[in-house]
C-alpha cells in the first residue's frame, strides 16, 4: 500500500500556508494559535511517522512510508517522485516539526512586524524542509533544498537586525554557490548511470565515477553544516537572524549538511569516501577545534552560540567519517544522535539570547551583568541549555559526542585529542555564565523575567535531553540498521 | 545464608533523591514545605538502603530477584549496553553511608538554609547530587558512573556558588592575601567554576582511559571486563599500555577526590554553605574517587593475576603511583592545616589529607599479597571520615554563624555558651586525630596496617608523621575556638547584642547523631577485638572479599591471595609507632593551645626564625599561585597579545569567500586598469573599473544581484531538465 503521509507532510504545510498569511492578516492572534495548531498536527504526523519506523524499523538500505509517482517521463530522460524515511530522517523530521512550534510560540513576542508573511513563510520553510529529509531522487532533493533557501533568505533580510542585508546576501551567495556545485555534481552521477534515484543508485556508482560527485557533495553539504574553510557565512547570518529564526537556522537547516553526508557522500560514493575518509576526519576534527576556540574569543552571546554549532556540526562529520575508516557503527549512530541532540540543545540557547536581548536590549556578553538576580528564570534555563551544549550528564548530548570520540580513536588513535573539545566547550560556556548570570547587577534596569508558561515551553527543549539519555534506544535502534548498511558500503 | 531482596529496591537508591529533585523543582508554589518534601525523599532512599544492609550486617548474601524494575535492562542499544545495579555488600554499604550522611546533613541544612532565599535551588542541587553520587556506587558499568560523575560535578559547580551574587562575607580567602602576586582570596562564583574546570581536567584523563579500555575490551561492563579479562589484558600489555590506561582513568580519581595535583580546588570550595561542605567536600563527592579506584583497581590486580605470563610489574607501578600520591597528598595537605586561620579551611585541608590515606589503603592492596585487605582499610577509612567530618563541619556552620566569623583566631572560649557543640566537635576531632577508642583510631589503624603488612614501611612512616600532624592541627583548632579568652572580635560582637548560642535542634540533632555513631563505631571495633562476630576490620574484610567473589569464581580468587594472618607482633608495633607519632602531636597542639603553655608566635611570627616554614605552608607550598601563572595568566596574555597582532575581525573578512572573490576581482580589475592607463590613451574608463563596479555592487548586497543567481540557477536546472528532454523528443 503506497502511504500518502510523507506528501501529507511536505504539502500540507505548504498548502497552508497563504492560509496563514490571510488569516494572520485578519488577526495576528488567531494567526499565531491556527500556526501554532498547525505546527501541533504536523508534529504529531511526524512523531507517528517516527514511531512506526522505531516499532519497526526498515532493514539496512531499505525505506519506510515510501511513495512512488512518475513525475517528469519521456523515454530519455526519467524524474520519480520518489520518497521514503529510514532511521536517519525521521528524527530530523521529528524534531524540525517541534522546533516549529517553539518557534511559532518565541515568535509571539519577538517578531513585530510583517507577522503574515512571516508565518506564511515559516510553513513554506518547514514544507521544503520535510522535503529535503524525505526525497529519494536527488533532483527532487535539490528543488527542495532551494526552496528552503527562499524563505529563510527573507527571514534574515527582512526581520533580521541591522546588517540583515549584508547577512542575508552573504548567507544566499555561500549557500547558493554550494548547492550550484552539488548539483553539477548529481548531473554528472546521471550522465555515468542514467538515475537520479538513491535506491537505485547505491551500490552501482562505479568506484572511478565517485570522486568528483564526492568532492561537489562536500562543497554543497560543508557549506550548510558548516564546516571549516566554509563556515564564515554562519555567525553573521545567525547575529542578524531573529532569534526564532537562528533556532531554524541551526536546528533545522544545518542538519541539511548532516543528512546530506550521510545520505550521500555515504550513502552513494563509498569508494571515494573510504579513499579520501582521512582528508574528511581532518576536516571534522579542525572544525570542531577552530569552533570551539573561536567561540572563547566571542564578545556576542549569539556569535558564541553560532560558533558552538560549528563545533557541535563537526562532530557530525567526524563520526560519519570515522565509521568510514574503522566500520564502527557508534560514528554514523553517534552523527544522527548529535544532529537531534544539538537541535533541541542550540535552539534552547539561541531562544534564549533572544529573549535576553528583547528584555536587556543587549548581547554582549560583557555587558550582561547580574542576569541571576534581575531575570532568574532565563537565568537558570541559560545554564541548564549551557550545559545540555556542553555535553554535560544528564543531558544526552553527552551520550552522541561521547559515541563519536569513540569511533574516531577506533578509527585512528590520534583522534583522542578530540576528548579536548568538550573541555574547551566547558570553558566558555562557564566563563559566559560567570560573566552574565554569576554577577552583580549593574544600575537599577526594568527588565521583566520570562512567564512560567514561557519556563514550560522551554522545557520542551530539554526534557526530551534528559529523557533520551535513559530511552536512547529511541534513536540509536533506528540509527543502527542505517549504521549498519553506510559501514557495509566501505570496500 | 541469603537474604531475599526485589531488584527496585536498589534502584530506589539513587531514583528517589533524583525525584526528590524533581518535585522541589515542580512544586515551586509551595514555598519552603517543598524542601521538606526533598528531604523525605532522602529519607526514603536511605531507608531503602537500609533494607539492603540489615542482612548484609547479618553476614548474609544478598540474592536479588527481579521485580518491578529487573536488575539489569537494555540501554545503548548501539553499544550493546545494559545498565544495571550492583548488590554486592561492599557497594551496599557504600550506599548507605552516602544515604544517611545526606539525611543528616538534608535535615541540618533546613533550619540552615531557612533565612536564604535560594533554599529550592539548593535543595534541588543537593538532591540531585546525592542521587548522582549513589548512581556512581551503584552503576554496574563505566559508563553510567561516569554519567553520575558528571552530575555530581555539576551539582557541585552549582553549589560551591550558592551565594553567586558574590558579596565579600562569602568570600573564600581573606581579601587581600597575595602569594606570589597571585590573588589567594576568591568569589563564591570563581570558586565554583575553579572546582569544575580543576576536576573536569581529571574527568578528560579518565573518559580516555575508559574510551581506550572499551576499545580493547568492547564493554564498558566490570562484569564482562573481569570475565574477559585474559583477551583484552594481553592485548593492552602488547601495546604497553596496562599501566597507562589505568593511570588514566584514576585521574578522574585524583581531580574528584582531590589528590595532588589536582587538589587546589577544595579549599576554595569552602565559599559554598557549610552542609555543602559538609555533605560534598567531606562525606561524600570526594569519595566518588576512592569507590572509583575500588571499581578499576582489582580489574587490574586479578587480570594481571590471571595472566602470570605478564608478570607482576606489569600493573605495580600503578598500584605504586595511587599509594604515593596518596601519602603525599596526606602529609602535604596536613601541613597547610597545622597553620589555617579559617576553620572550614582547616577542615578542607584535613579532608584532603584524609581521603589520602584512603588512596594509600588502595594502592597498598595492589601491592600485598591480600588485594582485600587493602579495600577493606579504604572503605573503613572512607566510612569513619565520611561520619566525623560530617559532624566537624556541620558543628563548624554553628560555629561560624555564633562567632559571626569565620576565622578561628576570632573565637575562643566559646565552649561555656555552646556545650552541645563542643561535645560533637571534641568527639569528632579526637576521631580525626586518632585518638583511642573512637571510630577514626581503627580506621587509621587499618590502613597503616595494611601498609605495614604489605611491607611498605615508607609508606607507613609518611602515614604516621601525618597522624602527628593530624592531632596537631585537630587540637589547634579545638583550642583556639573553645579554649582560652575571648577574642576582642568575639567580645566586641557580643557587646553589640549578638550572642553566642547553641543553633536550634533541627542543626544540633543531626551532628550529635553523627558524634554518637563515632563512638559507636569505636566502642564495637574495642568489642571486637574479644568478640569476633562484632570485629568491624574482619566484617570489611568480607564484605571486600564478596565484591571481589562476585566478578571472579571464589577459587580463582582463593587459589591466587593467599592471606597470612598479620601477626600480632606486627600489628602491635604498627599500631605502637602509630600512637607515638598521634601522641607527640596531641601533647604539642596540647601544650599550645590547650593549657597554652608556649606562644607560638614567637616560632613562626613575622620575627620569629621560622616564619618562612609558616609562609610556605600558608600560601599552600605555592602551587595554587604557581598554578594561576601557569594556566590562567598565560593563556590570558598569550591570546591578549594573539588577538592586538592578528585583527580577528580581519581575519574573517579575508576568510569570507565572498570578499576573497571581490579582491582577487578588485585586483584583476585595477591591474588591467594600470594595464590599460600605461598602455595606451589616458582617462579611458577600463574594464578593470567596469568590473569593480561591479563587484563593489555584488559586494554591497544589493538584493537584485542575489535575485539574478538565484534565477539563473533555477534557469540552469530548466535548461539541464528541457535539453533532457528536449533531446528525446
Amino acid at each position: 500500500m503506497t502511504s500518502f503521509l510523507l506528501s501529507l507532510l511536505i504539502f500540507l504545510p505548504i498548502a497552508a500556508s497563504p492560509l496563514v498569511y490571510a488569516v494572520t492578516r485578519a488577526n495576528k492572534r488567531a494567526g499565531i494559535y491556527l500556526s501554532a495548531g498547525l505546527g501541533l498536527l504536523i508534529t504529531a504526523v511526524a512523531a507517528y511517522i517516527f514511531w512506526a519506523v522505531y516499532s519497526s524499523p526498515p532493514a539496512p538500505g531499505a525505506f519506510s512510508f515510501v511513495e512512488q509517482h512518475a513525475w517528469v517521463s519521456t523515454s530519455f530522460f526519467g524524474l520519480d517522485y520518489l520518497l521514503g524515511v529510514d532511521g536517519l530522517s525521521t528524527p530530523l523530521m521529528f524534531v524540525s516539526a517541534l522546533l516549529t512550534v517553539l518557534v511559532v510560540w518565541g515568535s509571539k513576542r519577538l517578531i513585530d512586524h510583517h507577522e503574515p508573511q512571516y508565518y506564511a513563510l515559516l510553513f513554506l520553510f518547514e514544507g521544503a524542509i520535510m522535503g529535503v529529509f524525505s526525497s529519494l531522487n536527488l533532483i527532487l532533493f535539490y528543488v527542495f533544498w532551494e526552496i528552503v533557501l527562499i524563505p529563510m533568505f527573507f527571514f534574515i533580510g527582512v526581520w533580521g537586525g541591522e546588517r540583515r542585508k549584508y547577512a542575508a546576501m552573504k548567507f544566499i551567495l555561500f549557500t547558493y554557490v554550494g548547492s550550484t556545485i552539488m548539483l553539477l555534481g548529481f548531473l554528472y552521477i546521471y550522465f555515468g548511470v542514467h538515475s537520479f534515484d538513491i535506491p537505485a543508485l547505491a551500490g552501482h556508482i562505479p568506484a572511478g565515477l565517485q570522486f568528483l560527485p564526492l568532492i561537489a557533495s562536500f562543497v554543497g553539504f560543508g557549506v550548510k553544516l558548516p564546516v571549516f574553510p566554509f563556515h564564515t557565512w554562519l555567525p553573521d547570518a545567525h547575529v542578524q537572524a531573529p532569534a526564532p529564526i537562528s533556532v531554524l537556522l541551526a536546528g533545522v537547516l544545518l542538519k541539511m549538511g548532516g543528512y546530506g553526508f550521510l545520505r550521500i557522500s555515504l550513502g552513494l560514493f563509498p569508494d571515494a569516501s573510504f579513499q579520501y575518509a582521512w582528508v574528511f576526519l581532518a576536516v571534522g576534527l579542525v572544525t570542531m577545534f577552530y569552533g570551539a576556540i573561536v567561540a572563547l574569543l566571542a564578545k556576542d552571546l549569539k556569535r558564541m552560540i553560532a560558533m558552538t554549532s560549528i563545533n557541535h556540526m563537526g562532530f557530525v562529520l567526524f563520526g560519519a567519517y570515522a565509521t568510514v575508516v574503522s566500520g564502527s557503527l557508534l560514528g554514523v549512530q553517534g552523527a544522527i544522535f548529535q544532529m537531534f541532540t544539538h537541535a533541541l540543545a542550540v535552539g534552547c540557547l539561541f531562544m534564549l539570547s533572544g529573549y535576553v536581548h528583547h528584555q536587556a536590549g543587549t548581547r554582549e556578553i560583557p555587558m550582561l551583568k547580574g542576569l541571576g538576580t534581575t531575570m532568574p528564570r532565563t537565568a537558570g534555563l541559560l545554564v541548564l541549555a549551557s550545559a545540555a551544549a556542553m555535553g554535560l550528564p544528564p543531558f544526552s548530548s553527552f551520550l552522541a559526542e561521547f559515541m563519536v570520540i569513540t569511533a574516531g580513536i577506533s578509527a585512528y588513535s590520534i583522534t583522542a585529542v578530540s576528548v579536548l573539545v568538550p573541555v574547551i566547550t566547558a570553558g566558555y560556556f562557564l566563563w559566559m555564565i560567570k560573566r552574565t548570570v554569576l554577577s552583580r547587577p549593574e544600575g537599577a534596569s526594568a527588565v521583566h523575567d520570562m512567564t512560567r508558561a514561557d519556563v514550560v515551553a522551554f522545557s520542551v527543549y530539554l526534557v526530551p535531553l534528559v529523557l533520551l539519555i535513559v530511552f536512547s534506544s529511541l534513536i540509536l535502534a533506528p540509527a543502527y540498521p542505517v549504521a549498519q548498511y553506510l559501514a557495509g558500503l566501505v570496500p | 545464608m541469603s537474604a531475599p531482596v526485589p531488584s527496585y529496591l536498589l534502584w530506589m537508591v539513587f531514583i528517589l533523591p533524583f525525584v526528590g529533585a524533581v518535585l522541589n523543582a515542580a512544586l515551586y508554589r509551595a514555598g519552603k514545605a517543598r524542601n521538606y518534601a526533598t528531604v523525605v525523599f532522602a529519607f526514603l532512599s536511605g531507608a531503602a538502603a537500609l533494607d539492603l544492609l540489615l542482612p548484609v550486617l547479618q553476614g548474609q548474601t544478598l540474592s536479588v530477584y527481579s521485580s518491578v524494575i529487573p536488575q539489569s535492562v537494555p540501554w545503548i542499544s548501539g553499544l550493546g549496553l545494559r545498565m544495571g545495579v550492583l548488590s554486592d555488600p561492599y557497594s551496599i554499604i557504600l550506599a548507605n553511608v552516602v544515604a544517611w550522611v545526606s539525611f543528616l546533613v538534608f535535615v541540618y541544612s533546613l533550619e540552615y538554609m531557612k533565612e536564604d532565599s535560594g533554599s529550592g535551588r539548593y535543595f534541588f542541587f543537593v538532591s540531585l547530587f546525592v542521587g548522582s553520587m549513589q548512581l556512581i556506587i551503584l552503576s554496574d558499568n563505566l559508563l553510567s558512573l561516569f554519567i553520575g560523575w558528571e552530575m555530581v560535578g555539576l551539582c557541585s559547580y552549582s553549589l560551591i556558588g550558592h551565594y553567586y551574587k558574590d558579596e565579600t562575607k562569602d568570600w573564600v580567602g581573606t581579601p587581600g592575601d597575595k602569594a606570589l602576586g597571585e590573588d589567594q582570596a576568591y568569589s563564591p562564583s570563581h570558586a565554583g567554576m575553579k572546582a569544575f574546570v580543576m576536576t573536569r581536567v581529571g574527568d578528560v584523563a579518565m573518559l580516555a582511559g575508559i574510551l581506550i579500555l572499551f576499545l580493547f575490551s568492547g564493554t564498558f561492563n566490570y562484569q564482562q571486563l573481569a570475565g574477559s579479562s585474559s583477551t583484552w589484558l594481553p592485548k593492552l600489555a602488547n601495546s604497553g599500555l596496562v599501566v597507562p590506561v589505568a593511570l588514566l582513568i584514576f585521574g578522574g580519581a585524583v581531580g574528584k577526590s582531590a589528590q595532588f595535583p589536582l587538589h587546589e580546588w577544595l579549599p576554595d570550595a569552602m565559599a559554598g554553605p557549610a552542609p555543602v561542605s559538609a555533605l560534598i567536600h567531606a562525606a561524600t563527592m570526594v569519595n566518588a574517587g576512592v569507590v572509583l579506584v575500588a571499581r578499576v583497581a582489582p580489574l587490574f590486580y586479578f587480570a594481571v593475576l590471571l595472566n602470570p605470563a605478564l608478570g607482576v610489574m606489569a600493573v605495580q607501578p600503578f598500584f605504586l603511583t595511587v599509594a604515593w600520591i596518596g601519602a603525599f597528598t596526606a602529609i602535604m595537605a596536613a601541613s597547610q592545616a597545622l597553620v589555617g586561620f579559617e576553620l572550614k579551611k582547616i577542615l578542607a585541608y584535613s579532608t584532603i589529607s584524609q581521603i589520602g590515606y584512603m588512596m594509600l589503603a588502595m594502592g597498598v592492596a595492589g601491592l600485598s599479597s591480600d588485594f582485600a585487605q587493602g579495600l577493606a582499610a579504604g572503605l573503613y577509612q572512607l566510612t569513619s571520615h565520611a561520619i566525623f567530618k560530617a559532624t566537624l563541619f556541620l558543628a563548624a556552620g554553628a560555629l561560624i554563624h555564633a562567632a559571626d566569623s569565620k576565622y578561628i583566631n576570632q573565637m575562643g572560649g566559646m565552649r561555656d555558651k555552646m556545650k552541645i557543640t563542643f561535645a560533637a566537635f571534641l568527639i569528632s576531632a579526637a576521631s580525626l586525630s586518632g585518638i583511642p577508642p573512637f571510630s577514626g583510631f581503627w580506621s587509621k589503624d587499618a590502613v597503616l596496617g595494611a601498609a605495614w603488612g604489605a611491607g611498605q614501611y615508607g609508606l607507613f612512616l609518611v602515614g604516621a608523621a601525618t597522624a602527628a600532624m593530624t592531632a596537631f592541627y585537630s587540637f589547634r583548632m579545638l583550642g583556639m575556638v573553645f579554649f582560652g579568652p575571648k577574642s576582642e572580635r568575639l567580645q566586641k560582637v557580643e557587646e553589640s547584642g549578638h550572642h553566642v548560642h547553641e543553633p536550634g535542634p533541627l542543626m544540633w540533632v543531626p551532628y550529635v547523631i553523627l558524634a554518637a555513631l563515632t563512638v559507636v563505631i569505636g566502642l564495637t571495633a574495642l568489642t571486637g577485638l574479644v568478640v569476633p562476630s562484632l570485629n568491624i576490620e574482619n566484617a570489611l574484610e568480607g564484605a571486600a572479599a564478596t565484591y571481589i567473589n562476585s566478578f571472579y569464581p571464589t577459587q580463582t580468587v582463593a587459589a591466587l591471595t593467599s592471606a597470612p594472618a598479620a601477626s600480632v607482633a606486627s600489628t602491635l608495633s604498627s599500631s605502637g609507632i602509630t600512637g607515638l607519632f598521634v601522641a607527640i602531636g596531641f601533647l604539642a597542639a596540647a601544650g599550645l593551645y590547650l593549657a597554652r603553655r608556649l606562644d607560638p608566635s614567637r616560632l613562626v611570627g613575622p620575627t620569629g626564625p621560622a616564619h618562612w616554614v609558616y609562609k610556605f605552608l600558608y600560601n599552600r607550598w605555592y602551587i595554587n599561585a604557581v598554578y594561576y601563572k601557569v594556566f590562567v595568566d598565560a593563556p590570558i596574555a598569550a591570546s591578549q597579545w594573539l588577538s592586538d597582532v592578528f585583527d580577528f575581525q580581519g581575519l574573517f573578512r579575508v576568510n569570507s569567500a565572498g570578499s576573497v572573490l571581490g579582491v582577487s576581482l578588485s585586483a584583476a580589475g585595477n591591474w588591467l586598469d594600470v594595464r590599460v592607463v600605461d598602455g595606451a590613451a589616458n582617462g579611458v574608463s577600463s574594464v578593470g573599473q567596469a568590473l569593480s563596479r561591479w563587484v563593489r555592487k555584488l559586494q554591497t548586497g544589493v538584493v537584485e544581484n542575489y535575485i539574478l543567481l538565484f534565477a539563473l540557477g533555477v534557469l540552469a536546472l530548466l535548461l539541464v531538465l528541457i535539453w533532457g528532454t528536449g533531446a528525446a523528443l
